[in-house]
């Protein structure tokens, strides 16, 4: 009996906990509340008791939220400075897992789990999933690598705590997730964005149609930055609507933040985390609205707590309420990472602004490839970019899209990039992340 | 008219071999081909035998192509008679895009496509110019 009604009030009530319906001066409470709990805890380590020491800063020194400031800021440097335990607040007894990431760009980083991190995590993805009307009785597959990638434990136990029915089909083996697709009735989906537009491509090959022949209806995506035009695409493609998520491995993995039914902004959980924008320059706070570095103070983490931790990623704070009554801030799209801006001829490029004008193209497919170089002492950037089906076989058709992608582009990033047409499935591609910048300019 | 298939290829050393590779695969008979090309890319006309068939299986290899229809002109096989059909064409103004040929039972077979393929054709019915289709290339 208790089962069927907590079932019920599942599919009837549109907040999964009481934290995701508080008003503003309920979350400022309850967010001072656990920030106090927090430096009480990060001050039974080393790692913290040290950094305080160094700022001159005492507990009694933090008087209320804005007082945040005060505190030094944490940053990937620091978690691979201690690799692999050396910020835990707790002993390593009481952990029951770690997640580390892939050390591409260094020493990579570990983050520590006690059960109670585990369940906390579970139950974050889990309010993301229910408010995009996932339910008991949907069926979620993940096609995120498992093990060390949070995107695939993390939204495993959120779907299974949500109480879907989960097909844990890791990455890779396309052919075989759309057997599951259609075999276990998929209706609800988790793919990084790059790869729902491959999943379509080989449906297509296959002579699936996604509308017809299979029960999809929500695509969860992220971990990979994409512009509004390719979500888009990707929900016309596939006949869904498409979530943004937005997670990273630092704050446990997905779950952190996530677009509500609006699909205008990412919710971000304030009863998980103090959420700061500043400028990654002078590390001051941005006004209101502006766009700057994503700064994420942990509220309610055990084994390893994170204060004022630099993201990197660049966004802002959407301005306004969301209709969908949530009072959680909303996170804009994410503009790029502070440090995957490219700087050519002294103007500042984001990635994404590319992609943005690309995918206006439907003679274009989804990859692309942006190559910096040095020609006679010059910089250039050369823009590959897949062709879709071939539209024509006349050159002069294929010659004016190309210079009508190229002025296009020119208008948005005020430099003139090379762009070359390719055959489609011609660029580099991973199951994981696309490759999408190479940079083989000289360094003087 | 005939099908044809144009297959959109990297100018690069091994593409060319990469795409007849993937024909030869498939086991496709080529009937006749034809390739020009830019600085960075070219478009590699192919003639199969059976086109529908032929464009099912390349598919799946997930090629960047398309299928469209040309004129195919049999003329017969003596001096001149290419110059003086192409002059039937360009005497009402049309513009040709490209032109390739092949020899077919003894005559000579010219595949070309204009700017105006409706005009194109009105022009083959009032000369009465013979046209290859499709199934006329089955052996």
């Amino acid at each position: 009996m208790y089962l069927r009604d907590l079932i019920f009030r599942k599919q009837t009530s549109m907040f999964l906990h009481q934290e995701e319906s508080l008003d503003r001066a309920g979350i400022k409470a309850l967010q001072w509340q656990r920030l106090q709990d927090t430096l009480r805890h990060c001050l039974q380590s080393d790692f913290y008791r040290q950094r305080f020491q160094e700022a001159n800063l005492s507990i009694d020194d933090i008087t209320c939220l804005e007082d945040i400031r005060k505190i030094p800021f944490t940053t990937k440097a620091d978690l691979r400075a201690t690799y692999p335990f050396g910020m835990a607040c707790v002993p390593l007894e009481k952990c029951v897992r770690l997640h580390s990431s892939s050390g591409t760009t260094g020493n990579p980083t570990v983050i520590l789990h006690t059960q109670k991190d585990l369940d906390e995590w579970a139950k974050a993805v889990a309010r993301c999933l229910h408010m995009v009307g996932l339910r008991p009785g949907d069926v979620f597959q993940n096609s995120s690598g498992y093990g060390m990638f949070t995107g695939g434990l993390g939204f495993q136990y959120g779907a299974e705590h949500l109480g879907m029915l989960t097909v844990p089909a890791a990455a890779g083996n396309t052919l075989r997730q759309i057997k599951f697709i259609k075999d276990f009735g998929t209706t609800a989906l988790h793919a990084i964005p790059s790869y729902a537009t491959r999943l379509y491509e080989v449906m297509q090959e296959e002579g699936v149609d996604p509308k017809k022949d299979t029960k999809l209806k929500t695509l969860i995506i992220g971990a990979e930055p994409h512009s509004e035009a390719q979500r888009r695409r990707i929900e016309e493609m596939l006949g869904v609507k498409a979530y943004n998520s937005f997670g990273m491995s630092e704050m446990c993995g997905p779950g952190v933040a996530f677009e509500c039914q609006e699909q205008n902004g990412l919710h971000i959980w304030e009863d998980y985390y103090i959420v700061e924008i500043v400028d990654p320059e002078t590390l001051e706070p941005v006004p209101e609205g502006e766009v700057g570095e994503l700064v994420l103070t942990t509220l309610n983490r055990e084994a390893m707590p994170l204060l004022r931790y630099r993201t990197r990623d660049l966004t802002r704070i959407l301005p306004g309420e969301c209709p969908c009554g949530r009072q959680h801030v909303r996170l804009d799209r994410m503009k790029g990472r502070s440090d995957d801006m490219i700087i050519l001829k002294g103007v500042n490029i984001f990635p994404i602004q590319i992609e943005t004008i690309l995918m206006k193209f439907k003679e274009l497919g989804s990859d692309y490839l942006i190559t910096l170089d040095t020609a006679e002492d010059n910089d250039i950037m050369i823009i590959e970019v897949e062709l879709g089906d071939l539209f024509t076989d006349d050159y002069a058709k294929l010659q004016a899209l190309n210079k009508e992608i190229t002025r296009q582009l020119k208008d948005e990033i005020l430099v003139t990039p090379k762009v070359k047409l390719v055959p489609r499935n011609s660029l580099p591609k991973s199951e994981g992340k696309a490759v999408r910048v190479k940079d083989l300019r000289k360094k003087f | 008219m005939l099908h044809q298939i144009s297959i959109f290829i990297e100018n690069k050393p091994g593409t060319l071999h990469e795409t007849l590779g993937i024909i030869k695969q498939e086991n496709l008979q080529i009937v006749a081909s034809s390739i020009s090309d830019t600085a960075e890319y070219g478009i590699y006309r192919v003639i199969t035998q059976d086109p529908q068939a032929a464009y099912e299986a390349l598919k799946k290899h997930s090629l960047t192509m398309i299928m469209s229809e040309v004129l195919a002109i049999s003329l017969v096989n003596v001096v001149g008679t290419a110059a003086d059909t192409i002059s039937l064409f360009t005497q009402e103004g049309l513009n040709i895009e490209y032109l390739y040929s092949f020899m077919w039972h003894q005559n000579g077979i010219l595949i070309m496509r204009t700017n105006d393929q409706e005009k194109a054709m009105e022009i083959v019915r009032k000369h009465q110019l013979h046209c290859l289709e499709s199934a006329d290339l089955k052996f």
